[in-house]
């Protein structure tokens, strides 16, 4: 095996695990979607090849930590591009430097997976056009437990607004926790949201990507072995009520 | 030694000839045609710990009411025709930006947490009735500035991190577009008076744009960078190193845009030409800082001054002469008399730019495993300053 595809090991790579999203990281980021070049992330897609229709990425993990979800959904959805936003550099790093390592090993596989160290709170419309995005991943998200910490959660409903536009209608949010507080805390702003409709159990069921969510991640793992509860909601994105009165 | 506060923010009513000045803790009245003062600074007053308590102010459509605001949350409105104080509400955090609606019963604010609320315009019933009010817009950023369409189907929302937002209006948590095209902090928005599909727009990266914000599509974007950068004050940091746009004043009946910058003697001139473009028209130096501006009644141009010194001017006064405007002097009775009015007092000026710390580059990057002997001092912008 050649230095390039050995997997990278985690000990090296550890970093603690909060970040400030309000303070300004030097992050990269396009002025608008259009001026995005992906060639980096997606070399096989992009430019489009001949007769091809140009994809775009589809599946969006917000905070995707160690890469756990993408890299179980790669083989399994391999018509769609998929995409890890994470804040953490050292964490970022490692997810990068897996993805490059799996495509070499497995060539033709992993092409439609990749990850950039990005603030998604601040920045997601820079990278995703309207209704571009058919599913959102939020996996055992920071829970900021303490209240003057509440507008720093990931869902919160000035950013559920924000989901919502990035989403098409029909497209599916994923959340996740072993924290029942910050599950009750996610549920209450999506049901309040006018744009999100939950999914009911037998749904979340049928939803393909469900058992990724609940098993594929580091952190559900490390759920699983201390014998925690994982509490699944799921939201599907509807047309606005409010012109239906 | 006293001295004198300036004039930080003017505004002018749509109806009559008459400009609201604001002065630290107290706000004067001045008529646009004669100069004289209609309400002035009230004499046991003028001594002040200053403190900006008219950051924003604005009237309503018909000049009938004016809603002020500032550092201390509150949201007055005053009735026009004698200004007594009509009502007074309570905001959850600084207003940053805010208007009335078309008939004038929600006050719509923006404040810097980045939420957007419509206060009903009456007074407050309790603590409880104000807590119970929702937000509409939320930015993860400061909101520096909001404006509704014409026909309030939309609200449109600026932020700190070169964002423009168009929401629909009241159901804000459904986002039509964005606006995206700036480079820095987005400053100021506004719907153009005279076609109401156009936005503009401007802020820290030397441009101003137009828009079909419903579309979130960018018309035009004029860089105005060399017609300023010759009459800019030294830069004391990082962040007002490039010129920073206050604000934009607009005339509706000549289709022009005065472009107040912050810590420049002087205002750029643009105009709306008949194919629908913004072109440079004029630069208009003052012997000092312009603090504001605003257009009168007869489309003569306000500018209110950063004063030093006892014999600087409060005001200079553009009018047009043979299509160019010009300053009008300081001999003239209309400007001898403005300039001799009355203001407040303090014992020390106070930052009067802080609008340059809206830009991000003193924001330190967060360091995570930084060792302990080589950890930066991770800390606050610098003060801009004087």
């Amino acid at each position: 095996m050649t230095e390039e595809a050995k997997l990278p090991q985690k000990r090296y790579y550890r970093q603690r695990a909060h970040a400030n999203p309000f303070s300004d990281h030097q992050l990269d980021y396009p002025v608008k979607p259009e001026d995005m070049d992906w060639t980096k992330h997606y070399p096989e897609y992009y430019p489009a090849k001949d007769g091809q229709v140009q994809k775009k990425v589809e599946f969006a993990d917000i905070g995707c930590g160690y890469g756990g979800l993408l890299i179980s959904m790669a083989k399994s959805f391999p018509d769609n591009l998929m995409l890890g936003m994470e804040i953490r550099t050292k964490v970022e790093d490692y997810v990068y430097e897996r993805i490059k390592a799996l495509r070499i090993q497995e060539p033709g596989h992993y092409q439609n997976v990749s990850i950039m160290r990005m603030n998604a709170m601040k920045f997601l419309p820079n990278f995703f056009e309207k209704g571009q995005l058919t599913k959102m991943f939020f996996l055992f998200p920071d829970p900021h437990f303490k209240q003057r910490k509440h507008k720093a959660r990931i869902i919160s409903p000035t950013l559920l607004a924000e989901y919502a536009y990035a989403l098409s209608i029909g497209g599916i949010l994923y959340t996740i926790t072993d924290v029942k507080d910050l599950h009750e805390w996610m549920v209450k702003h999506l049901d309040d949201h006018p744009l999100f409709e939950r999914l009911s159990d037998e749904e979340c069921e049928k939803d393909p990507a469900v058992p990724h969510v609940r098993e594929a991640t580091e952190e559900g793992k490390k759920v699983a072995r201390n014998q925690g509860d994982k509490y699944l909601a799921c939201y599907r994105r509807i047309e606005d009520p409010y012109y239906k009165q | 030694m006293s001295l004198r506060i300036p004039f930080t923010t003017a505004v002018h009513s749509p109806s009559k000839p008459e400009i609201v000045l604001a002065n630290g803790k107290q706000f004067i009245v001045m008529n646009t045609s004669t100069g004289e003062v209609i309400k002035p600074i009230s004499e046991n007053e003028r001594k002040q710990e200053y403190s900006e308590l008219y950051r924003a102010m604005i009237f309503n459509n018909d000049g009938s009411l004016l809603a002020a605001t500032g550092d201390d949350k509150k949201i007055n409105v005053y009735d026009t025709s004698n200004w007594s104080l009509k009502l007074s509400r309570v905001a959850h955090k600084r207003v940053n930006s805010f208007q009335f609606n078309n008939d004038s019963t929600e006050i719509v604010i923006a404040d810097k947490f980045g939420d957007v609320y419509a206060h009903p315009n009456k007074n407050q019933e309790d603590q409880k009735e104000a807590e119970k009010l929702e937000p509409i817009v939320g930015h993860v950023s400061m909101v520096t500035d909001m404006t509704l369409s014409k026909d309030e189907k939309f609200i449109v929302t600026s932020d700190r991190d070169e964002h423009i937002r168009v929401s629909r209006y009241p159901n804000g948590y459904n986002i039509e577009n964005f606006c995206l095209g700036h480079s820095d902090v987005v400053t100021y928005i506004q719907v153009f008076p005279w076609d109401e599909s156009l936005l503009i727009s401007a802020g820290g990266d030397n441009t101003i744009r137009v828009w079909e914000f419903l579309k979130g599509k960018e018309v035009q974007s004029l860089n105005i960078k060399a017609y300023i950068q010759p009459y800019m004050a030294k830069a004391t940091d990082a962040n007002s190193e490039e010129p920073m746009v206050r604000k934009l004043a607009i005339d509706p009946t000549k289709k022009l845009i005065a472009i107040v910058f912050a810590k420049t003697n002087a205002i750029v001139l643009l105009e709306w030409t008949s194919d629908n473009k913004l072109v440079y028209k004029s630069t208009l130096e003052t012997s000092s800082s312009v603090l504001d501006a605003c257009f009168d009644l007869q489309n003569r141009l306000w500018v209110t001054l950063a004063v030093a010194e006892e014999k600087d001017d409060l005001f200079a006064i553009f009018e047009e002469k043979d299509g160019k405007y010009e300053r009008l002097s300081s001999d003239e009775p209309l400007v001898k008399q403005i300039n001799s009015v009355e203001t407040g007092l303090v014992e020390k000026m106070p930052d009067l730019y802080t609008i340059f710390g809206l830009r991000k580059l003193l924001d330190l990057p967060d360091f995570v495993q930084t060792p302990p002997d080589k950890a930066r001092n991770k800390n606050k912008k610098r003060k801009v300053e004087e």
